[in-house]
């Protein structure tokens, strides 16, 4: 793609008083989200601090910077899609997704819930799902779907069996939604279709949805809120498609790092001072991006926190000449490369 | 998002400084912290604690209030009068220096008591007669006397909007923005994350300095969008006649200026309320310390939060997904500006304590002494221990123990440790091994009756708080509930400032609601 090719790029925003074209700074964020993304394909361990006069919006626009850059190589991140051989041995409990082989099509749904078997019998080979116990303990409805008209997909964290349990199974619509091609700039039907966890927002979790319900509108489309657009869930969300998630600020960074990071997410955006000074040693992706507010209390002592890992850094990072030409007012912004872990 | 976008555009303000200097706040500025600096570590004697505290009062009071100096809310006659009072009263027993002193100080307090000057104000008001748009806010550093200075700014025909700090951390934007105060307390960003095309710094002419606009980052090949980085100084508005100065005082610019010290105690100061034996050196044995900050709330008290992390939960109320006002316990070091917190006037954790060993009934002495047994034994073995803390802890983990968090398992609000399979190797190591289980056992009784009586809590604070709670908070800032359990309620409140300067305090005065001391 030509430099330069950003999601919501010449977007207006639906504000009270109509629509507004997107603020530079806002689109400045999209695209240093992008970049980001570029340096995790690469292969680079990086951490990219930016200071901030506000912190609202800028973690938002990053994530969905970085997620709609990463869908342009989607396809290797993508959960595999298993035939019925291999389903025969998935062990029952397992969270899975089923969408339909003709995707999209119209009028599909795709389905979420747990997997209770891959059976041959006189409708053919079929999966089923298990659905909720009915009264009494009895085994509930069970849903089952022809093997040849449908694809399973793993569902590994954030999806838990415990979510799962005791509800029917989740369906929704497939597809990308109306607008959505004026926005991103991935391939559309790859990055509607898989579920994935392409990049972990750690933040307050009520704001962080809050600023998603932001609707934009390329011209001449229907309008779409941010969170259709980068697929944003919270942990205890099931049966969405998915392509980011957002953890709480105040969650255990011990307990939730290595589910996070099983998933290999390419991108980690840290949402805040008190987030940044908490959250900066987990290491979540490879990655990091860090948003500090200059308003915060904490802005020292994350930026403390910052300097501490800079000092063990394997080289600075210069960012590219067009994103430092576009630098908002009121930003600051360094990066550095980090040594790789060991995954 | 257009609100964020205010912001953006405000990126580069304008900022400038106008000092104000008044003849007779100088003498007594001047005069107080001579005073001061002579009675040094004796303030803290019962000779000279009361009238040093009440001088701190007032030196905060006028360098932050843009009120005339007569008013009745500085109420700098009165204590004028008390200090004279008091200098009667110690004439005998007190040194002859600083007893002269102290009457200069009284004097110089009863003379400004007399004026009907308001030099803040005026000093706002100059700086506002270079043009510019827009809405004009001016900064106080307290909501304590916020009607009285809107008041005192509408009779000088200058209608304003009066408000703290915290309304310049948000994303509501300014034309203008005026600070009244020594610029050594603002909080963070007010000056390199404007939310006013222009920004104004009046105070006294005797402080320190502002530095320059420093950015976030510092070090390093930082790219930087258009940031303000100087501050414009403006010539001093002179006001006040020559007043009559008493020999002995030297011209006021002779004397040193105030330094940083001077300004960080007051803002330490503003939590005068505190008893006095907090801030003395802690005797062995005594209440465990911890660090600790200051915290200004919305309804003019303050609250100590604990600065690390581990130390207190204290009640947090936000909007949940739905807008609903939702309690939740979070870690007190993690709270910030802007929060909403549920504090009453005693201690939660004693508090919670109570109530845990309510529930524990009878048996509520036993099991506390074998709490506090245990504990007590580890953090002698660590006084004993040639190396201490970590001869101990490489103890422990040599005979197996997973983790050893002894900083935490000596620590007063410790119940047990995490694991059964630690604490077994912890009562061994203290020669009780054969007690282990049972105590477990009992020391899980106090954990349950702990977790319930902090359940309860949330879950009675959940109850209590409705939607009308939210309303008044966001109008407000804050709001009383009655609680169902117990006579006196609670109150919701939103933090507003944090104060700089750290404090050591016993854990037990943490996260409790305090008002500071009206004399």
């Amino acid at each position: 793609m030509a430099e330069g090719g950003s999601a919501l790029r010449g977007a207006y925003l639906s504000t009270e008083g109509g629509w507004r074209k997107l603020p530079e700074w806002a689109v400045w964020f999209v695209r240093a989200g992008g970049w980001a993304a570029e340096l995790s394909e690469a292969g680079d361990s990086a951490v990219v601090a930016l200071s901030v006069p506000a912190r609202e919006y800028a973690a938002v626009l990053l994530a969905l910077g970085s997620v709609d850059r990463t869908s342009w190589t989607a396809q290797s991140r993508a959960e595999r899609e298993l035939g019925f051989e291999q389903a025969w041995v998935l062990p029952a409990g397992t969270c899975v997704r089923i969408v339909p082989a003709d995707f999209p099509g119209a009028g599909k749904r795709a389905y979420s819930g747990l997997f209770l078997r891959a059976v041959e019998n006189h409708h053919g080979k079929v999966y089923e799902l298990s659905g909720r116990p009915g009264p009494g303990g009895r085994p509930g409805m069970v849903s089952w779907f022809p093997a040849d008209r449908y694809r399973i997909q793993t569902l590994p964290w954030p999806d838990q069996p415990g979510d799962y349990t005791d509800r029917n199974r989740f369906s929704e619509e497939t597809g990308a939604p109306g607008g959505a091609s004026g926005l991103l700039t991935g391939p559309l039907d790859e990055y509607y279709r898989h579920c994935s966890l392409d990049c972990v927002l750690v933040g307050v979790v009520s704001t962080v949805l809050a600023e998603a319900q932001e609707v934009a509108a390329a011209p001449g489309c229907p309008g779409l809120s941010l969170q259709e657009l980068m697929r944003l869930r919270g942990v205890h969300s099931p049966g969405n498609h998915y392509r980011s998630v957002v953890l709480s600020s105040r969650s255990d960074p011990e307990e939730i790092r290595d589910p996070v990071r099983s998933r290999k997410p390419a991108v980690a955006v840290l949402d805040g001072a008190a987030t940044v000074r908490r959250w900066m040693a987990a290491s979540l992706a490879e990655v990091t991006m860090a948003v500090v507010e200059r308003t915060s209390p904490s802005a020292v002592a994350a930026a403390d926190a910052l300097y501490a890992n800079r000092a063990r850094r394997q080289a600075d990072l210069p960012m590219p000449a067009g994103l430092v030409r576009a630098l908002p007012a009121g930003v600051e912004a360094l990066a550095w490369r980090t040594r790789r872990r060991q995954w | 998002m257009l609100d964020a976008d205010g912001v953006y555009q405000r990126a580069d303000a304008e900022i400038a400084e106008q000092p104000v200097r008044h003849s007779g706040v100088s003498t007594f500025m001047h005069a107080a912290s001579q005073l001061l600096r002579a009675v040094g570590e004796s303030e803290g004697s019962d000779l000279w604690r009361q009238s040093c505290a009440e001088i701190r009062r007032a030196r905060w009071l006028i360098g932050t209030v843009p009120l005339p100096l007569n008013s009745g809310a500085l109420g700098l006659r009165e204590t004028a009068e008390a200090l004279a009072g008091r200098a009667r009263v110690i004439e005998r027993v007190a040194d002859r220096g600083l007893l002269r002193q102290f009457d200069a100080v009284a004097d110089a307090l009863r003379n400004l008591g007399r004026e009907r000057e308001n030099p803040l104000a005026r000093g706002v008001m100059k700086y506002l007669e270079s043009p510019g748009a827009g809405s004009v806010l001016v900064v106080v550093t307290s909501r304590a006397h916020q009607d009285d200075a809107v008041a005192a700014f509408t009779a000088l025909r200058c209608p304003v909007d009066v408000g703290t700090a915290r309304d310049l951390a948000g994303t509501c934007v300014y034309g203008a923005a005026v600070v009244v105060g020594p610029v050594g307390w603002l909080p963070p960003g007010v000056l390199n994350a404007p939310r006013a095309s222009r920004i104004g710094l009046v105070h006294y002419d005797f402080y320190r300095e502002p530095q320059d606009v420093w950015p976030l980052f510092g070090e390093g090949p930082v790219r930087r969008g258009r940031m303000p980085s100087r501050i414009i100084r403006r010539p001093s508005l002179l006001l006040g006649g020559a007043q009559g100065l008493r020999a002995g005082i030297p011209e006021a610019s002779e004397t040193p200026e105030l330094t940083g010290f001077d300004v960080l105690s007051l803002a330490g100061e503003a939590v005068a309320g505190l008893p006095a034996d907090v801030l003395e050196q802690p005797a062995p044995g005594a209440h465990e310390r911890v660090a600790a900050q200051a915290a200004q709330l919305a309804d003019g008290s303050f609250v100590l939060l604990p600065r690390d992390a581990g130390v207190q939960k204290v009640l947090l109320v936000e909007a949940d997904d739905e807008g609903r006002p939702a309690v939740e316990a979070v870690d007190a070091a993690t709270v910030t500006i802007g929060d909403a917190v549920v504090l009453r006037g005693g201690s939660y954790y004693q508090s919670l304590v109570e109530r845990a060993d309510a529930a524990l009934g009878e048996d509520a002495l036993m099991l506390r002494e074998i709490q506090r047994a245990w504990k007590a034994q580890l953090r002698d073995r660590v006084a004993r221990h040639r190396d201490g803390v970590h001869g101990v802890a490489a103890d422990l983990k040599s005979q197996g123990a997973t983790t050893a968090n002894l900083g935490y398992w000596t620590g007063p609000w410790c119940i047990r440790t995490r694991l059964k399979a630690d604490f077994t190797v912890v009562m061994r190591y203290l020669g009780r091994g054969d007690e282990a289980d049972h105590a477990w056992d009992a020391l899980g009784r106090i954990d349950h009756a702990h977790r319930s009586a902090g359940r309860n809590y949330a879950e009675v604070v959940q109850r209590a708080v409705s939607g009308g709670t939210w309303e008044t908070l966001q109008s407000d800032q804050w709001c009383d509930i009655s609680l169902d359990d117990t006579e006196a309620g609670a109150r919701v409140v939103l933090i507003d400032v944090l104060l700089p300067g750290q404090l050591t305090v016993p854990v037990h005065y943490l996260c409790r609601l305090r008002s500071p001391e009206v004399p």
